[in-house]
């Protein structure tokens, strides 16, 4: 009960019998009197609220218009202004929000977040926010925030715009995820995503992309290929084949994707030159294809050659010492029955790659061999598995 | 309670309680949905204010004119016409609930409503609660004496105003009958528990049917990342209290300051703080009004380090000049400004320390958060109110313990450097001494106003009365001291020794105020017989003035040796019998 240990007034202080009947009576004409305040006020925040909505328009629209003409400062402050007086309008709020991404900056991507972090209270599902939200957190290097706002977005309501479809966020996603260094989950995004992809060059081209960035060349190559029979002369799409054969060790293959770039006039100087390396691993590798064993010992004795004299001559004035070197030497010196054997010729060519680790290391120049008996050396680790 | 017929009414007394109670309950509703109203209005007022005199996209001259002029015109009403509506109204309405039993005079809610609306709404960087409050406990007071209710309970229906006011306001009924409590009555054990909440409840219902259900602030989850991180708010705990002290400090400093110039600048006196605050508003638009829209900025981490040092710099400046300039507006909404930029940054720095200890620490916005309700706690001295009115806001218990954590250790650097608490140091620059906890406390006994007497026109000499003239007084009325001024305003008090050395020093002619001293203590009517004898030696001559508590200048009384005497050395002298008043 209300007031139960107030003041209350003790039988020589009740109220006498006149007063209280004025009481009740003008409490009644109060609370009527609070009634029709209350119908009033009412009408007044209505009309408060009508023509903060109708101002907010009118802001917004000279917002979007100035945003437009690339007066991004003022666009933005009209847009404040829109949001200030209509809060709850998610289209103003992502105009905003919009503009203050535009402009960039910490302390715009700060406005911006907490903008989309309120809107996302009302609307957790709409796209555009989540989305938008996860690229704030991907520029702030929240590679975990953002991947659960990417997935917020493409598993939330269906995508309102275009630019906000379930392929595009996941495309965005995986590229985060490769950019961190995360192959495994970014691979993961990627064969969810191949299935979607439309028999578009361009999309085959950038899966594809993607597929060699995250080491899946097998992959990759099936994108490009895909890509190459919508669209035979793209060059891009040869070149991307090209290195993912290369990737792979078909050579062979590689030189002719490679060849066809060139000739569909691709501009990339990585082109030539992976194909010059697919060309000298044709040359060199003595674990090509269609070869007689004992070509083979003679291409792994000539690599082993090369590495010991790169060994050498890079280590200078400490040259005859050489322990790495020294055991080339004896490696080579093995009976060519042994050396033909394909334990050993895998055995040979995976130290010629470790005298490549240490040459890096002591030669600041770099010889095209290198990069064959790498390729080479990736071969033999594929032949091993 | 015994039965009693009147003989005009067809029901026995014992039934008349029930329809008082009733009536109260009735009363209190009403007040509670008219309180609430009057909030609502204030808020759409001050918006609409605002878009008035700034527009959509105000020029430069428009941003400095705007608070000057309409302050020019707040100087002449504030001094004029409303002189209780100025600064934040709880200090007011405290003296008014302990010293005037809760009689408001209806002029004050109207004043404050209009001065408030002008202020605010023109950009002064203050707070709409504390205005509120004091219009909710107008009204309610009006209303009261509308009703010819008696006194006691005109006094129950101030914090009733106050909380519902509040509640509608700020959109927290249980923080609201917190504060009401605790600031207002200051006692969180007094009987109005009930009122308080149902006219905050009446009064958030109406605020959320016409406002809409949408919070103050939109606040995300925040909880304890690891419990080492409360050393992190220990930290803003203290930081907090220091600088709730430093804006006390200034505050209180400022506004001696202007006090202090000669009264005809007074009219003046705001709008040279419109002017500076225009002059603010032109690189900070952010301090101006309630802040409300950055608060949230702060909590969802849309404000960066600098941005917030600097917005915690310049609002709790133009705060200052805003208040002490005399403008009508509080500090409640400035408290929360400030805390949440203190604790925002604070948030940040700990952001930047935490990998060098690996532990997980929170967002700033959650330091942002317990950094409100630690300067609340701070400068306002409410602490219950400030833990709940943040968990009202959150509706999240996570963030609890960090909260009373800061918040104890804020308030107890606040008190340890600024012992007095803001409302009570503005009420004595206004020359108002609020009753102590101990003084309420006091039950029965003889009082300071009890042993007084009142005959006293004949201590009083001007403190230009030569010293030979003030001396033949005191011997005519056999005093040992007399009081050097008017009874209105007293000056100091002058023993009769210091009259005798002073005329065989020969300076007979010199007026009495060269002698008097001016170190003196005083009681008020309600102080307890205790703290009269206490007191009673401090004073040169064995005279103790008795001075109201509403003007600490004005004498209602004085105590004598004499008096003392003939009340303690009469065998028939009997202890006043007094009880509790429930209503404070």
């Amino acid at each position: 009960m209300v007031d139960e240990r107030g003041p209350s007034p003790g039988p020589d202080r009740a109220w006498p019998l006149g007063l209280v009947q004025r009481e009740v009576v003008l409490v009644i004409v109060l609370a009527v009197v609070a009634i029709v305040l209350f119908g009033m006020t009412r009408s007044l925040a209505e009309w408060s609220a009508g023509t903060d909505v109708a101002a907010a328009a009118r802001a917004f629209d000279e917002g979007e218009a100035l945003v437009t003409a690339g007066d991004l400062p003022r666009g933005i402050a009209a847009l404040r202004r829109a949001v200030s007086r209509d809060r709850l309008n998610a289209t103003y709020v992502l105009a905003l929000v919009r503009a203050l991404t535009a402009a960039g900056g910490a302390e715009a991507a700060a406005e911006a977040r907490r903008l989309l972090l309120q809107l996302r209270e009302r609307e957790p599902d709409r796209p555009e926010i989540n989305f938008r939200l996860a690229r704030l957190s991907a520029a702030t290097g929240d590679v975990d925030e953002a991947t659960r706002y990417y997935n917020h977005a493409m598993y939330g309501l269906a995508p309102d715009s275009p630019e906000y479809d379930r392929r595009r966020i996941r495309v965005e996603l995986a590229t985060l995820l490769l950019d961190s260094g995360d192959r495994e989950r970014a691979l993961a995004e990627l064969f969810a995503l191949a299935p979607d992809v439309p028999d578009e060059a361009a999309d085959r081209l950038e899966l594809g992309r993607l597929f060699l960035r995250a080491g899946d060349p097998r992959s990759a190559l099936t994108q490009f290929s895909a890509a190459l029979r919508v669209e035979a002369g793209n060059a891009e799409a040869s070149a991307g084949a090209g290195e993912a054969a290369l990737a792979l060790g078909s050579f062979v293959q590689a030189e002719r994707y490679l060849q066809a770039a060139i000739r569909q006039g691709a501009t990339d100087p990585g082109v030539r030159a992976r194909l010059d390396t697919a060309r000298l691993v044709r040359s060199i590798s003595p674990l090509s294809s269609g070869l007689v064993s004992s070509e083979r010992a003679r291409r792994l004795r000539g690599g082993l050659d090369w590495a010991e004299g790169r060994l050498r001559a890079c280590a200078g004035g400490a040259a005859a010492s050489d322990p790495l070197a020294d055991e080339l030497a004896r490696f080579r010196q093995q009976p060519l029955a042994t050396l033909r054997e394909t334990d050993t010729l895998i055995d040979g060519v995976n130290r010629i790659a470790s005298a490549i680790a240490v040459i890096a290391g002591r030669c600041p120049d770099r010889d095209p061999a290198e990069a064959a008996w790498r390729a080479v050396a990736q071969t033999a680790g594929a032949a091993a598995r | 309670m015994t039965s009693r017929w009147t003989g005009r009414w067809p029901f026995r007394s014992g039934e008349w309680r029930i329809r008082d109670s009733q009536l109260f309950l009735a009363l209190t509703i009403v007040i509670g949905v008219l309180a609430g109203l009057s909030a609502v209005l204030f808020a759409l007022s001050i918006d609409a204010a605002g878009h008035f005199f700034f527009g959509m996209a105000p020029s430069t001259a428009r941003v400095i004119l705007v608070p000057t002029l309409v302050s020019l015109l707040t100087g002449v009403l504030l001094s004029k016409y409303f002189r209780d509506a100025r600064g934040s109204g709880v200090p007011q309405t405290k003296a008014a609930y302990h010293l005037r039993q809760g009689v408001i005079h209806p002029r004050v809610p109207i004043g404050k409503f209009v001065t408030g609306v002008l202020c605010i709404g023109s950009g002064h960087s203050m707070g709409r609660e504390g205005p509120s409050v004091q219009i909710g406990a107008g009204l309610a007071s009006a209303l009261g004496q509308w009703l010819r209710l008696p006194p006691e309970r005109v006094k129950a229906l101030v914090p009733v105003g106050a909380s519902a006011a509040l509640a509608a306001a700020f959109n927290t009924p249980v923080a609201a009958v917190l504060f009401a409590l605790e600031e207002i009555i200051a006692d969180l054990n007094a009987p109005l528990l009930g009122s308080t909440v149902v006219a905050s409840v009446a009064a958030v219902i109406v605020e959320r049917t016409l406002l809409g259900n949408e919070p103050l602030f939109h606040v995300p989850e925040y909880q304890l990342q690891h419990p080492i991180e409360l050393v992190a708010y220990v930290a803003l705990g203290i930081a907090g209290g220091l600088a709730s002290v430093a804006f006390g400090k200034g505050l209180l400093g400022a506004r001696r300051f202007f006090l202090g110039l000669p009264a005809s600048t007074r009219m003046w006196q705001p709008a040279m703080g419109g002017l500076a605050i225009g002059l603010v508003l032109v690189m900070f638009p952010q301090v101006a009004g309630v802040g409300y829209e950055h608060i949230d900025q702060a909590l969802n981490g849309g404000l960066l380090l600098w941005g917030m040092v600097a917005l915690c710099v310049v609002k709790g400046l133009a705060t200052i000049v805003s208040y002490s300039t005399g403008n009508a507006g509080g500090i409640f909404a400035p408290s929360l400004f400030l805390g949440a930029m203190v604790g925002g940054a604070m948030g940040f720095v700990v952001q930047w320390l935490a990998p060098m200890v690996n532990v997980p620490v929170g967002e700033p916005g959650a330091y942002a958060l317990v950094g409100m309700g630690t300067l609340f706690a701070g400068i306002i001295r409410a602490p219950m109110t400030s833990v709940f009115m943040i968990f009202e806001i959150t509706q999240d218990y996570q963030i609890f313990v960090p909260l009373m954590v800061a918040n104890l250790i804020s308030l107890f650097i606040s008190r340890r450097y600024q012992p007095e608490a803001i409302y009570e140091a503005l009420l004595k620059q206004d020359r108002v001494h609020l009753p102590s906890a101990l003084t309420r406390q006091s039950v029965g006994g003889w009082r300071a106003g009890d042993v007084m007497r009142t005959d006293i026109a004949a201590l009083f000499v001007d403190a230009a009365t030569p010293v030979s003239r003030a001396l033949e007084r005191a011997t005519t009325e056999a005093a040992s001291s007399l009081i050097v001024g008017r009874p209105e305003a007293i000056a100091g008090i002058v023993a009769r020794e210091a009259l005798e050395r002073a005329v065989a020093d020969g300076r007979s002619t010199s007026p009495a105020s060269t002698v008097m001293s001016v170190d003196w203590a005083h009681v008020h009517p309600d102080h307890g017989i205790d703290v009269v004898l206490d007191r009673f030696n401090r004073n040169p001559g064995g005279l103790l003035p008795v001075l109201s508590r509403a003007n600490v200048q004005a004498v209602e009384g004085a105590i004598t040796r004499e008096t003392l005497m003939q009340v303690f050395g009469s065998q028939s002298a009997r202890r006043p019998e007094r009880e509790t008043t429930g209503a404070g």
